[in-house]
This record gives structure tokens, C-alpha cells and sequence, in this order.
């Protein structure tokens, strides 16, 4: 079919997936699961506060519990490859939608966060590979059986450190845009609710964020030495 | 007023461009922008020189025909105008202007500012109309329609294809255009019937036609010279998801 026939109603996809804006949708509800997860996986965690033995117990009742257990692991895994199918697909696609770049090119609306969604997005794939390694002992240094000394001797180690708080900056970077752009990606556009769409991304992004900054620093010893 | 204009000049979709730099002097801040264009083709012409190609028709504001990015903003750097209706009043003396043409892999450059927007056609071919017959225009109020969604539907159809919302587009996205046409029909009780295969056929068509994706940056509804908001576009996500869960 050459490039200026029009698609007649006999050619008109059938599947939502070969429609790039129900892809976007996809998108938009693996990233609602991705951010439930997080709030979900940070209120499990503040369990780490009551130190090793309370947190072995929590992991054990996790595992008690398969559903629970498995249930989310495979539900975020498939949010993960969805967004990871979508996003980058639709960069590239973007990148040669304009082969010629604008040599002046002013912008009137668009946002920092949103034009490096790429960019926010690999660092947070970079960060959960690293964040899993950690948290599983497969980090070459101080790796044990235990979650609860590994996350303490990892946080030891500047370049985990650094890459956490790293991690945490993409993340309320990439959810400034994401969350926005999920009410309109999903069609929740109305005057009388629109105003606060961009305030509702701020707080869950800066929120998340900050959650789970403080949470580190309140397990580093020196930290909780200083409040004390 | 004298004005440094930068021109992107290509004789030909396939050769590559470059900007040439012209003088233009004299120029009245009552000229609108393709006014002070046409000056600087008649020198030109005067010098036996080639005239930049641009494009235009009714110099009205509502034809849909100019274009041009004006110092990186569609249309130039005023809210809600098309280049027509820009003023030289809106430049300073001595100002270093900047020209180049709509750059979107759909809309090929022809030559010069010049750009191909039968992409745009195409979309409209494959579901942009209502198919039962009408007939003349009826008695008023015979078939009700409130006026809040009277008014959304001719908000819609107040865009006139320009192309602005795609060239404004950090991802070269038609999101806007099609959106407005797809409210435009499709609020009112004779697009009903064609509602799903409207939506689906316009956005099968721009996919194929190498648009990029929306990507939420709003660029378009600040670009658009008749203030279409990305509503529309939240609307056709609405109508797109609609089309997968009931029949009509």
C-alpha cells in the first residue's frame, strides 16, 4: 500500500494495540500500577525501621502469602513491560517524525520533565536493576542471605547511594509529567478538574520521592545517631 | 523599519536546505508578515533573482493556507494569529528574524517555506465526514441539541488545517487536528451513526502517514491559531476507548 492511499474500512485495524494512542493508553494504566506499587512497597518497608528481626518476620508473612507475594511481582513485571514496550517505540517513532530539526524552535508549554521522560525513565530501569541486584545480594561486595543487611552495607557504598538518590530525583521528575499526562492520556479532562491535575503529579511525585529518601537515611546508623 | 531576515531556502523536496540571509528595509509596521514578504520577492524579481516560495490564500485568517515558524513559534510569535494576520508592529527595528517552513516528516517540503499538507487531507478522506444525507438545512430547534455542546462542536470545527499544532509539536503529532475534527462530528446528533469508524479510520490514517505520538506537551493549544484546547484530544482517547466497548 503506498503512502497516500486512505485506509478504507475493510483496512481499518482491528486490534487496540495497532492504535498508537490506545498504546498510549496501555501506558498510562501500567504506570497507574507502577506508582500503587511504589506507595504499596514503601509502607511495607517502613517495617525496616523496627530493625532485622521485625523485617524477617515481614518477608516471611510475604512469603506466607502467594497471592500477595507472586500476585504483585508478576502484575508490576507486566506494567514494567508494557511501559518499557510503549515508551521507547514511540520516542524513536517521534525522533523521525521530524527528520529535520527546527534550527530556532521557542517553546511556549511544554515542560523540562516532560521532554526528558527518555531520559528519567532509563535512569529509573538503571536504578531498579541495580536496586534488585542490591536488595537479592547479588552486588559483589557484602552480598548475604539477608535483604535487611544487604540494603545496610549497600548503602555503605557511595556509588549505591548516589545512584539511589539519583534514582529518586528521576522518579519524581518522570511522574511531574507521567501522572499528568495519564488523566489526559485516559480522557479525564474537565474544566472544573483540570486545575488540579498539575498540583495532584507534584505531590505523588515529590511524595514517593521523599518517602523513600527519608526512609534510607533513617536506616543509616549515623543518620538515626544524629536524631537521636 | 529594517529587518535581518533568515530564509530557508530548498529548491526541491529532496535537495537539502539552507538559510539565506536578506536586508529588508523600509518596511511599515502596518504591513502584516507576507506583506513584508511580497516586498522582498518583488526586489528579488527587480534583481532577477529567484522569489521565496511561501504559501497563502485568502490573507483572512481563515483559510488555513499560510504557515511559516517565525523565530521558532508557528505562526510567528502573537497568541491566536495566523501569519497573515501578523503585524510587522510586533517586530522591532533592526530585529534578526528567522523563517523556516513547518518541519514535519508528514507535511515534505515542496520548496522553500512551501510544504505538502495533503497528509491532512487524507485523515479527512478516511472518516472526517458524515455519510447520511442531511438534506437542506432543517427548521430551527427540530432536532435539540444544547448549547453548551452546540458551542464545543463549533469550537472544534473553527480549525482550518492549518498545521500549526504538528509543526508546534515536540513529537510532530496531528493529535490536535484530528481531535478537533473527530469533536467537531462527532458531538453532534448526524455524526452519531459513523462515531466509532470515524475515530478508528482518522487514527488508523495518521498513524500511517508517519505522525509522531502525543505525548501530553501541550505545545499544540498554544501553537493553534484558533485556540483549540487538548481537550479535544482527551475527548478522541474517550471516543477511541468508546469504540472498543460499544458497538455504536
Amino acid at each position: 500500500m503506498s503512502k497516500s492511499t486512505v485506509i478504507t474500512r475493510d483496512t481499518a485495524l482491528p486490534s487496540a494495540w495497532r492504535y498508537s494512542v490506545m498504546r498510549k493508553v496501555f501506558m498510562a494504566i501500567s504506570g497507574m500500577v507502577l506508582v500503587a506499587f511504589l506507595f504499596g512497597h514503601w509502607a511495607g518497608n517502613t517495617v525496616l525501621l523496627d530493625g532485622e528481626l521485625a523485617f524477617n518476620e515481614y518477608l516471611v508473612w510475604l512469603q506466607r502469602h502467594p497471592i500477595l507475594h507472586y500476585g504483585v511481582w508478576i502484575v508490576i513485571a507486566m506494567a514494567l513491560l508494557v511501559h518499557l514496550a510503549v515508551g521507547p517505540s514511540h520516542w524513536l517513532k517521534n525522533r523521525r517524525a521530524r527528520p529535520e530539526r527546527y534550527y530556532k524552535r521557542k517553546y511556549r508549554a511544554t515542560t523540562w520533565a516532560a521532554r526528558t521522560m527518555m531520559v528519567s525513565g532509563l535512569t529509573l530501569l538503571l536504578f531498579i536493576c541495580v536496586h534488585v541486584a542490591q536488595v537479592r545480594g547479588w552486588l559483589v561486595f557484602g552480598a548475604s542471605d539477608s535483604v535487611f543487611r544487604n540494603l545496610q552495607t549497600g548503602f555503605t557504598r557511595w556509588p549505591v547511594t548516589t545512584l539511589y538518590v539519583l534514582g529518586q530525583v528521576a522518579l519524581a521528575f518522570h511522574l511531574y509529567h507521567g501522572v499528568w499526562s495519564l488523566f489526559q492520556t485516559l480522557g479525564a479532562h474537565h474544566p472544573r478538574y483540570n486545575q488540579w491535575r498539575r498540583p495532584f503529579a507534584v505531590v505523588v511525585g515529590l511524595g514517593i520521592a521523599f518517602l523513600n529518601i527519608a526512609l534510607v537515611l533513617l536506616n543509616i546508623d549515623a543518620v538515626r545517631a544524629v536524631l537521636r | 523599519m529594517n529587518l535581518t531576515l533568515n530564509i530557508w531556502r530548498q529548491s526541491d523536496p529532496e535537495s537539502p536546505g539552507n538559510f539565506d540571509v536578506f536586508n529588508v528595509s523600509d518596511v511599515s509596521p502596518d504591513m502584516s508578515f507576507l506583506e513584508m514578504l511580497d516586498v522582498l520577492n518583488e526586489g528579488l524579481i527587480v534583481h532577477d533573482e529567484e522569489p521565496v516560495a511561501f504559501d497563502y490564500d485568502c490573507r483572512e485568517g481563515i483559510c488555513g493556507a499560510c504557515s511559516l515558524v517565525i523565530n521558532g513559534s508557528p505562526h510567528g510569535p502573537q497568541k491566536a494569529t495566523t501569519t497573515c494576520q501578523l503585524y510587522m508592529r510586533e517586530f522591532s527595528d533592526g530585529e534578526e528574524v528567522w523563517i523556516e517552513p513547518w518541519r514535519v516528516g508528514a507535511f515534505p517540503v515542496v520548496r522553500d517555506l512551501v510544504v505538502d499538507r495533503s497528509a491532512y487531507d487524507r485523515i479527512l478522506q478516511a472518516g472526517g465526514f458524515v455519510s447520511v444525507r442531511t438534506g437542506a438545512a432543517p427548521d430551527g430547534n427540530t432536532i435539540p441539541v444544547p448549547k453548551d455542546v452546540a458551542d464545543r462542536a463549533f469550537t472544534s470545527a473553527t480549525c482550518i488545517g492549518c498545521g500549526a499544532c504538528a509543526a508546534a509539536c515536540p513529537s510532530a503529532s496531528a493529535s490536535l487536528f484530528v481531535a478537533a475534527k473527530i469533536s467537531h462530528l462527532g458531538l453532534l446528533p448526524q455524526g452519531q451513526t459513523e462515531r466509532n469508524s470515524r475515530v478508528r479510520m482518522m487514527l488508523a490514517q495518521m498513524d500511517k502517514e508517519g505522525f509522531g505520538h502525543c505525548s501530553n506537551h501541550a505545545e499544540c493549544q498554544s501553537a493553534c491559531p484558533k485556540e483549540i484546547d487538548i481537550g479535544r484530544i482527551a475527548r478522541m482517547n474517550r471516543d477511541l476507548g468508546r469504540s472498543f466497548i460499544r458497538r455504536t
